[in-house]
């Protein structure tokens, strides 16, 4: 397969590579949402679905060494766009000794550097980037990705406000997919736009559809330039369809429209690549995960309620 | 420090020679540039620079975070919270991820995350800058909690938090922030309790200003009173009271709490779990009644806790 390049703000972005990333994060998810329907994956699993060009969009104009990323409760995307190991993650959702945080966190609550934290507190993390920002060597950033829930929480504007008045350097990405929890947008707010939050704080910010894969490493690497050389946060609004309920498991009925990979295997059969190879290699991806979780479940250790006392603390008291 | 400090002065010392120490120590919080209501951080920032002690908004939740942020970047993070009330605004930041990060990640990472704050009742401020929330900070898993009641332990309370690598609260209690006395085992570990009067009939334990009030009472009740003071309120450490008992098999408690959700419940229950054979007497706890602190003077004087509370105490469980 040839492997077309879109040039953007970042440097050039190779859509075949991103469609790779996106079919991978699709099928891995496809897999935990099966796990779950037939009971061997527990938890309170928000999938991405949706969202997969946001996270392989802004990875990709991201310097990962010293960048880092904090990410929502939706975070499976995000980890596995920045490189994370899929069967550490897997093992985490699935309870396993040798997940990523040895089972103690599971889905909400993943870590592993370059992606900090996820959290199961809408808005949590935000101050957490800001702070860490501060610190940030010169040039690295801090990536703080969130839903569009997370705009009516006064940590949001605390967040905005310090980061703003500190000029660090944090891209504030909202990933808004138009619902918080089971509510639409317009029944949490009067606000149109979560862009318009840059005006107020005097804050560069601009807006982006969120199924395009290169329309956000665009957007995203003009945002970062400026933050990058000091000059403060910035914000970018990435509008997306909430593929999957709020969560797996919910019992209304859920329907969106706007699938990212549909529309970068548009853009690639639009620049002559076949529509079969995509489909195969979205095939050989779904193969791929279900044999990972296969995988994982049969083999990977249980979490061991021993260790449990000993990991309250870094340094236990007496 | 210096032999002459007062508490507040202590703990600035202790603070202001870890930043000359280690270069990863920062100040977060309102208005610690100028030095806070206290003077705790007074002439740190003309010493350390504003990078490094630095002004926030009125946004407990978002510095506390920054706080945490900054101890998972490597810095070792020393947060001002003015009033211990205003950490309910942040509780989130300090209960949610401060506290359980290091467990949640599977030890992936630490927050070595220092908050001062400061309790109490007695200036007529009413329930928004008096109560004690001792209690809530001690039942989250994850939290330490010191509460130095002497300037010595003040300083050596503030060094070992900021040189450990969790998150502790430093709470102290307003009553003592000018105070310049000390205590038996003052150069001794701010982890333990420690024992500051011995006596043989009645155990008394108790935390901030009551320690120096049941020193008090113990000079005018009859029996022999021995008094701990608790210093490390999370996680908690029942075994030198179980110790002390052995000997006098009576227990009184007194802590300056609503009694609803206080901390001499905790202490009770585990003192209850473990000791009950120890004891010759239901225990004692002395707490303030189980409503918000009141503002007006004569309701505040009768919310709070005195010396001869705590010898009536002391003499009822010597008959019980």
């Amino acid at each position: 397969m040839t492997a077309p390049d879109v040039t953007t703000a970042g440097g050039r972005l190779d859509l075949d590579a991103a469609h790779a990333q996106m079919s991978r994060v699709r099928a891995f998810e496809e897999a935990v949402a099966e796990g779950h329907r037939d009971g061997s994956l527990p938890g309170l699993l928000h999938l991405s679905m949706g969202a997969e060009a946001v996270a392989v969009g802004l990875m990709s104009v991201l310097d990962l060494e010293r960048d880092r990323v904090y990410s929502s409760h939706r975070p499976h995307g995000h980890f596995l766009a920045a490189g994370v190991d899929p069967r550490a993650v897997m093992a985490e959702l699935a309870g396993r000794e040798t997940g990523l945080c040895r089972g103690r966190g599971g889905t909400m609550h993943l870590m592993s550097e370059p992606v900090v934290m996820a959290t199961g507190i809408v808005g949590g993390t935000l101050p957490i980037a800001v702070g860490h920002a501060l610190r940030q060597p010169p040039g690295a950033v801090v990536v703080a990705i969130f839903g569009d829930g997370a705009v009516q929480t006064g940590i949001f504007h605390e967040s905005l406000n310090l980061a703003a008045l500190w000029k660090v350097p944090v891209l504030f990405v909202c990933e808004n997919n138009g619902w918080a929890e089971f509510s639409s947008r317009e029944e949490h707010t009067t606000v149109g736009g979560v862009v318009r939050y840059g005006d107020l704080y005097g804050i560069p910010a601009a807006e982006v559809d969120g199924a395009d894969v290169a329309a956000v490493a665009e957007a995203a690497a003009e945002l970062l330039a400026p933050v990058r050389d000091g000059a403060g946060p910035a914000l970018l609004e990435c509008h997306i369809a909430r593929l999957r309920p709020h969560y797996e498991g919910d019992w209304r009925e859920h329907r969106a429209e706007g699938d990212p990979l549909v529309a970068v295997e548009q853009a690639l059969v639009a620049r002559g690549v076949a529509a079969e190879a995509l489909a195969e290699r979205r095939q050989a991806d779904v193969h791929e995960a279900r044999a990972l979780l296969a995988s994982v479940l049969a083999d990977e250790p249980a979490a061991d309620p021993r260790h449990d006392r000993d990991l309250v603390f870094a340094r236990s008291p007496r | 420090m210096s032999r002459n400090d007062n508490l507040v002065q202590a703990a600035r010392a202790a603070l202001d020679d870890a930043m000359r120490r280690d270069p990863a120590v920062h100040v977060l919080g309102e208005d610690v540039v100028s030095g806070g209501p206290f003077a705790l951080t007074k002439g740190l920032a003309d010493r350390h620079g504003v990078a490094r002690v630095r002004n926030t908004p009125i946004c407990e939740g978002a510095f506390i975070g920054a706080g945490v942020g900054l101890a998972l970047a490597g810095a070792r993070p020393f947060v001002d919270i003015m009033f211990n009330d205003f950490m309910t605004a942040a509780s989130d930041q300090l209960f949610n991820n401060a506290a359980k990060l290091h467990f949640m990640g599977g030890g992936r990472y630490s927050v070595p995350l220092t908050v001062w704050t400061i309790a109490g009742a007695g200036t007529r401020w009413g329930a928004h800058h008096s109560q004690h929330l001792d209690g809530w900070f001690a039942q989250v898993a994850g939290l330490k909690v010191l509460s130095p009641t002497t300037p010595r332990m003040a300083y050596a309370s503030v060094t070992a938090a900021l040189e450990d690598p969790d998150p502790v609260v430093v709470l102290v209690d307003r009553a003592l922030l000018y105070d310049r006395v000390a205590l038996p085992g003052d150069d001794g570990d701010p982890w333990a309790p420690r024992t500051v009067r011995h006596g043989d009939d009645v155990t008394v334990v108790a935390t901030g200003r009551l320690v120096h009030l049941a020193l008090e009472a113990a000079e005018q009740a009859r029996p022999s009173v021995e008094v701990i003071d608790l210093q490390r309120i999370a996680p908690l450490d029942v075994e030198p009271i179980l110790a002390s008992l052995e000997r006098t098999s009576r227990l009184v408690l007194v802590h300056d709490e609503a009694a609803c959700g206080a901390l001499s419940a905790l202490v009770e229950s585990a003192v209850y779990e473990r000791g009950f054979w120890l004891l010759d007497a239901p225990i004692r706890r002395l707490t303030s009644p189980a409503t918000p602190v009141p503002a007006a003077a004569t309701l505040e004087d009768a919310y709070m806790l005195t010396a001869d509370d705590v010898v009536a105490a002391v003499e009822a469980v010597m008959a019980g």
